[in-house]
């Protein structure tokens, strides 16, 4: 993806629809903030970032992060595929603006897309399905807690139609097709890897599940990575079939 | 390595930033994933942590206390 193509695609997606969300939640989104998420490790009051590298590379590059990102950066590399070196590189930040953006015009992906992540077919460009933009959103259904995000309860329909609507000959690119699959891959993986597994998940008491949840999230128990990888170069294939190999 | 030294080179930082009053999320480095990588690294130096406690010992002073009593 060049620049102007990123470019495209942080412009449109800072035109899907949000109707000043923030007066409605207490900046949910933003600070971690709901009184049932009683975490010991995982900071509240802030947000956790996640960047394909290529987005966070542009957005360096052009002067456009937000305070403090680039002090609490941390470059990942996750190998799916040895024999073929496919290799899935991201950055993750801490963000502890609570809502008050220091460039809001060029805030990340993520935080535009929120609350629903758009998975998009292996062609490009359609809307296939959205996943819940925030891996701890899983569960709010099953521990019988409305979703926090007003927008989501409120406005989901005009989020559909505004990422349809303007997005599609941006949602084009295999490896934004891929990041953006991969992001909602490893949101339902953790989601339903509980099924099977002894952890003492209790949605009857939602401030102890997310204790336990942390801890056990943290820890890598709920990741199986063989099955995570195969998830993952599957996902790579399906597009390669249709563009080619492209470099991740 | 002592404790402090263990903590910087997990956290990335120096030691000088680790002290008796230090806790997680208030030191450079020393995040969720980095806590859980510390526990590891503690328990491939010896050190005994079950995972039950993982989420107790958040402050320099708790895992010192812990790792004394090991």
């Amino acid at each position: 993806m060049d620049e102007e193509h990123w470019t495209a695609l942080h412009e449109k997606a800072d035109g899907i629809f949000v109707a000043d969300c923030w007066k409605h939640c207490g900046s949910y989104c933003c600070k971690t903030n709901h009184a049932v998420q009683d975490f010991s490790l995982m900071k509240c009051g802030s947000a956790g970032m996640v960047f394909p590298l290529r987005e966070y590379e542009f957005l360096k590059r052009n002067g456009l992060l937000q305070d403090g990102f680039e002090n609490t950066a941390r470059h990942w590399e996750y190998k799916i595929d040895a024999e073929r070196d496919l290799t899935i590189r991201f950055v993750t930040a801490h963000c502890d603006l609570g809502g008050l953006c220091s460039n809001a015009k060029w805030r990340p992906l993520i935080c535009k897309f929120y609350p629903l992540y758009p998975r998009v077919a292996a062609e490009g460009g359609a809307v296939e399905s959205y996943t819940f933009g925030s891996i701890i959103d899983q569960y709010w259904d099953e521990l019988g807690i409305e979703h926090p995000c007003w927008l989501y309860r409120n406005h989901g329909d005009e989020i559909d139609k505004t990422i349809r609507q303007t997005l599609a000959d941006v949602l084009s690119h295999p490896y934004l097709i891929f990041y953006l699959g991969a992001a909602s891959i490893f949101v339902e993986h953790v989601a339903r890897l509980r099924e099977g597994r002894e952890l003492a998940l209790d949605f009857s008491d939602p401030r102890q599940f997310f204790r336990v949840w942390e801890v056990s999230y943290l820890t890598g128990q709920l990741i199986d990575q063989d099955v995570l990888r195969a998830e993952l170069v599957s996902h790579y294939d399906a597009i390669a079939a249709h563009h080619g190999p492209f470099d991740l | 390595m002592n404790l402090k030294e263990i903590m910087a080179s997990v956290f990335q930082c120096s030691v000088e930033e680790i002290d008796e009053s230090s806790k997680i999320n208030e030191v450079s480095g020393w995040d969720s994933l980095n806590h859980v990588m510390l526990i590891m690294r503690l328990n491939s130096e010896g050190y005994d942590i079950p995972a039950h406690m993982i989420a107790e010992l958040t402050s320099y002073e708790a895992i010192s206390a812990h790792i004394d009593r090991d």
